[in-house]
Formats: structure tokens, sequence, C-alpha cells
């Protein structure tokens, strides 16, 4: 499984970033580079999985769903049949909106995978990368020959992208991990931007969106933190253009940005057939 | 429906927090290296947290007495991992019997010299914000030891430092070798090029830039340094001036430092999952035979006074004599063999990565006669 993964996903995404790098001279603006052009190309992904999203908001913040809620309170098998009678009506799947995070994953993950195995920090490390590197490579430019691209210029700005980032300030006992802030605040924005608003601030959902506000953030500040900071990058790139996107589909919810309680409700939508 | 929703999420928050833990583990992994003292009693490995004191007579580990325990403890340094410290390079032992060896992990960047019977640290090389990836050089009363932020650092044995050299802008990967008469220090960098260093100062007597990065370290060879480099070129060069003496063009990626018996150096190629090995003759760089094998070689061959013995990343220990007719072979299931073989006393050691042990002994006929494993 591990390496018809890394065949199909792991290696194209690890010679892509090879090549980018063979033209750019600096893995740092590679990694950059290559995360854009990733959330690019996963872009109508996201656009679907949005308007899948809005449309489940709408369906739920509608007086029929509020009324099928009520009247089926204690019944949950007469529930589901209600639930499943209005997503055949409106024309919606529950599952589109998870239908496009699932696709986006494993390229995710694969592209998080070819940044650590590009780097190469060691020599077996370095052994694995040696063997991945597609021998057409280098017809299309010479700076993508084994010998142009090893070694990897692992130094962007103050940092070695194969290491976790520490900055050491005069006079402090410990040193500042500023590159694992940033991606701890950039992911907290984006989140709380990109939250889309709840029917009531008391369903589940919004308590969920509060819960990824707060775990989300956390969890990458620890990731990078760890972990070399040519990840850090990573996630402050995808972090920012994911901003960008929603902003583009003006789905930017700046009203969060400051708010610390569940997102804000929707007005109640009159159902309707989704176009 | 909200509910199935939220097992969702979690789940693939769960998920990428596995897959992204599993793929960017923090600690530097590489393979083990290890040293032998000089009458070939103990081999001191470097593996993962520890460095382990294994007696080379029966494969068991040597113990020390501690204020902590009633029994005496695994002299390991450290005595008890505290999950930021990595060893893989190999260590190098002092004549004043000091063990020396950096740190590989990615937040415990020091250098340290201790003493294996006690395992205290005698002192230490501060931080570099750097891995250290290779072994240091020792030679007379001092010690020589490459960073991973590219400088050569120069110590007293009491650990006075004496002179940073900045070699590469790239961490060095392959340890120091010196001439007979200890007159200059020959480092090896990623970025194509041989050093020669003037030990008594730090300041480059020569260098000398090749064709790819160099993974492995120089091997002397009479008054010629010859060295392998990532496209395959074995080149040899004069050790006085860098000039190049011959250079041959084998098959495959050099990964190790070649071996040498006084007129053939030796070395292996990775062929991408196979391998070669070569017989070069010293003089004038012809092959004078080669073997092909199912496995990489990506360590360096261990060269006795009447056999060659290499591993290859399937687990095989072949032993060949000086015509490349093969003596012995041994193989061990599901290992790779990426670090030299070690000659001890007059046992063969092994240090195999995924295998169920950490070293193994062959004798020079290449029956198993012992195996490590850390309890």
């Amino acid at each position: 499984m591990g390496n018809i993964f890394d065949v199909l996903i792991v290696n194209p995404f690890m010679n892509a970033l090879l090549l980018i790098y063979a033209f750019v001279g600096n893995f740092g603006i590679s990694i950059i580079l290559f995360t854009i052009l990733v959330r690019l190309v996963t872009h109508p992904l996201m656009v679907k999985q949005i308007k899948s999203s809005t449309a489940m908001q709408q369906l739920m913040a509608s007086e029929e769903w509020q009324k099928i809620q009520e009247k089926n309170k204690g019944d949950k098998e007469k529930l589901a049949q209600e639930q499943m009678r209005i997503y055949s009506e409106k024309g919606i799947s529950p599952f589109d909106s998870c239908l496009p995070t699932l696709i986006q994953m494993p390229i995710l993950i694969g592209f998080y995978q070819s940044i650590i195995r590009a780097i190469g920090v060691t020599p077996l490390q370095l052994l694995g990368l040696v063997r991945t590197i597609y021998p057409g490579l280098e017809n299309i430019t010479p700076a993508a020959s084994l010998s142009a691209l090893i070694p990897i210029q692992s130094q962007f700005l103050w940092m070695n992208l194969g290491l976790p980032e520490h900055v050491s300030v005069p006079g402090l006992p410990f040193a500042i991990p500023v590159l694992a802030i940033i991606v701890g605040l950039t992911t907290y924005v984006q989140t709380k931007l990109t939250i889309q608003p709840s029917a009531s601030p008391n369903d589940q959902s919004a308590q969920m969106n509060q819960m990824m506000g707060l775990y989300m953030p956390v969890l990458l500040f620890y990731f990078a933190l760890n972990f070399a900071s040519g990840l850090a990058v990573y996630f402050i790139t995808s972090n920012l253009v994911g901003i960008a996107q929603y902003a583009a589909l003006g789905k930017v919810n700046w009203s969060n940005l400051f708010k610390f309680g569940p997102a804000k409700p929707q007005p109640k939508a009159k159902s309707g057939k989704r176009s | 429906m909200i509910k199935s929703q939220r097992s969702f999420f979690f789940t693939l928050l769960a998920l990428l927090a596995v897959f992204l833990t599993a793929c960017g583990s923090a600690p530097a992994s590489s393979w083990p290296g290890m040293a032998a003292d000089a009458d070939g009693t103990h081999v001191y490995l470097a593996s993962g947290s520890y460095v382990y004191n294994v007696q080379v007579k029966d494969g068991s580990e040597v113990t020390v007495n501690t204020p902590d325990s009633a029994t005496p403890v695994p002299a390991r340094f450290p005595l008890k991992a505290d999950g930021g410290k990595s060893f893989n390079a190999a260590p190098a032992l002092t004549s004043d019997g000091q063990i020396l060896i950096g740190s590989g992990a990615t937040s415990d960047h020091t250098f340290y010299s201790y003493d294996p019977l006690t395992t205290n640290v005698k002192w230490t090389i501060p931080t570099n914000n750097s891995p250290w990836m290779t072994g240091a050089l020792v030679i007379k009363d001092a010690v020589y030891a490459p960073g991973g932020d590219g400088n050569l650092y120069a110590y007293s044995l009491t650990g006075q430092q004496r002179w940073v050299s900045s070699i590469s802008k790239h961490s060095l990967w392959s340890a120091p070798v010196t001439d007979a008469a200890g007159k200059l220090i020959y480092l090896v960098t990623l970025d194509h090029q041989v050093v020669a260093v003037n030990p008594a100062n730090g300041k480059p007597a020569w260098t000398v830039t090749l064709d790819t990065s160099i993974l492995g370290s120089p091997a002397v060879a009479g008054d010629m340094l010859v060295v392998g480099t990532l496209s395959g070129k074995l080149y040899a060069l004069d050790q006085a001036t860098g000039s190049q003496k011959w250079v041959s063009t084998l098959d495959g990626e050099i990964w190790g430092t070649p071996g040498y018996d006084g007129s053939n150096v030796y070395i292996g190629t990775v062929v991408n999952k196979a391998g070669k090995f070569y017989a070069v003759n010293a003089s004038n760089g012809q092959t004078v035979w080669s073997k092909d094998d199912d496995g990489s070689i990506t360590a360096g061959p261990l060269v006795t006074n009447d056999q060659i013995i290499y591993g290859t990343e399937l687990g095989k220990i072949q032993s060949v004599d000086k015509t490349g007719t093969p003596k012995w072979q041994a193989t061990i299931e599901n290992a790779h063999m990426y670090t030299p073989p070690l000659l001890a006393g007059n046992m063969v050691i092994v240090a195999p990565m995924n295998a169920t042990f950490l070293l193994a002994a062959y004798d020079l006929n290449g029956a198993q006669k012992w195996t490590f494993v850390a309890k």
C-alpha cells in the first residue's frame, strides 16, 4: 500500500518539487511555489466542498428541517427517514462535503511526505531520495541532474529547512520557535476566517467548528515545533493561500476573527430546490 | 448526521496526525556507527538513543555500578535515554580512554567526551545548532570533529577549543582521515570537494572540486587519497597537493569508503537496488575484477590479510579473497547492511539495520559466534 502511494503520489510530487528547485535554485521558494500549485490544482475540489457545506448549512437552517427535528425528536429511525427524504428532494448528498476533503487528504499527505524526503537530512534519507529521482528529469534541464541537485540547498532565509527552526535571542535562556508560532497563528486565523456559520450556536456542528479552531492550530504548532522547518514553510504558505482562496470566493467570515464563541448563526433560510 | 460529521472530522484529524508523525520522525534516523578499541576487546556501537559497550569475546554488554541501582546496569551512554539524544556516528576513541561522539538528534546537538568505565561526561563541545552526523578523528592529543554546520572543530583531549575551520556550506557527513604521519587532515563534502586541512591551525592546504557529492571518507592508499563520488567515479589524488593521478568510472553510485590492501582499492556501488563490487588497481585505476550482487553496496569493505568482506542492502555479508573468489557468506534475514564491517581481535563485527539484534560477530571463516540484543 505504501509503495502504491509512493509511486502514484509521493514520488511524482517529489520530482515536481525537485524540478521547480532545479529552476529556481532555492528549496524554500520551491516549497512555496509548489504549495501554491497544489492548492490551485485542488481548488475545484475546495469550491465543491464549500458549495456542498453551504447547501447543507442552509438546509439545516431551513424551517422544514427544524420542523422534522422537532416532530421526530423521540424517533431516531423516523427522523433519519425524513432527513433522507429531504436530501433526496433537495438533491443534496450529505457526503458531498466530505468527498472533496477525502480526495484532498492523500494529496496533502503525499505533498508533506515529498517535502520530507526531498530534504534528505541523513544518508539513509538521501539514499531513498536518489533512488526516486526520475532518470528523465535531467533531460528537462541539466540543473535537474543528480550532480546538480545533490546536495539540496536547504538554507532558506535564517533557517535550515531540514531542521526544526528556533531563533536565539541574546539575553534569553531559551530559543524562540518563530516559524511554529507563525504556523499556529496562521492556522488559527485561517480556521476562524473560513468556518461557515452554523444554523444554531448551540448545535454540535458549531461546537465541532469551535474545537477545530482550537485543535488545528495546536496540532500544527506541535508539528512545526518538532519537525523540519520546510514543513512549517509549507503549512504557512498553505494557510495563507487557503485564506486567499476563500476570500476570492467571497467566503471569508472576517467577523469571526476576534470572536471567541461559536460562529454567528445565519438567518433562517426558506427551503428551496438546490440549483 | 451531525454526529457522523463529527466522527468524520476527528477521524481525519487522527489520520492526519498519524500520517504526519509517522513520516517525519523528529530524530535524525540513519544507520548505526561502531568502533573497536585498540586491543580489539570492546566494540562501541552508536545506535539510536545509546552508545553500547559490548565485549568482543562473548557479545555481552559491559556493566557499571551506579548509586541508583543495587545491581550493575549496562554501561551505555547515556545510562538512561532521555529521548533528546540520537547517536549514529562511529565513536572515536582516544589513547587515554575517552569515547568521543556527537548527538545526531534534531534537539540535542552536543558533542560528548565520556568515560566508558563510568559513562560520566568528561567535557562537551557546545551546541552548534546542527546535528553531528559523523565520527571524529583523533590525532595525538587533539580531536577533529566535523560538524553538522559544515565546520571542522579542533579540541584538545581535555576539551579546550583550538580552532574552528569553515569547510562547507553543508553538513559534514564523512569522517576525516589523516595520513600515516598525521601531517594533513582530509575531508570530503556534499558539495563535491576534497579538502586537506593543516591540523595545527585549521587552514586548508588544498581543495579539489570533483564532479558530484562525496559521501564516503577518503581512503589513504600509499601517497594517494582515493575517493568515490555519487556519479560512480573513483578518483586517486596526490595527498600532498590534491592533483589527480587517475580517475576510474564505475557502474553505479559510490557511497562508502574504499578499502586498500597495498596494491588494490576495493569498493562497492549502488546500481538502483542492486550492487557491484570492484577491485581496482591502485597504481593506474584499471578494474582488476568486479562482481555483480543482488543488493546495493553502500558501506565500504573490511580488508584483512587474506580476505575482503562487504555487506549488502539485502542483509548479506560476503567474503572474497583478493582474486574475487568467494570464501564465505552469511545472510541476516530482513536486515540491511549499511554500516561497514569491523575487525575486532579475530572477529568480524557487523551492525545490521532492521534485524532482531544490533550486532553479530563472525569468525574469519564465517561462523557466527554471537549476536548482541539490547535488553
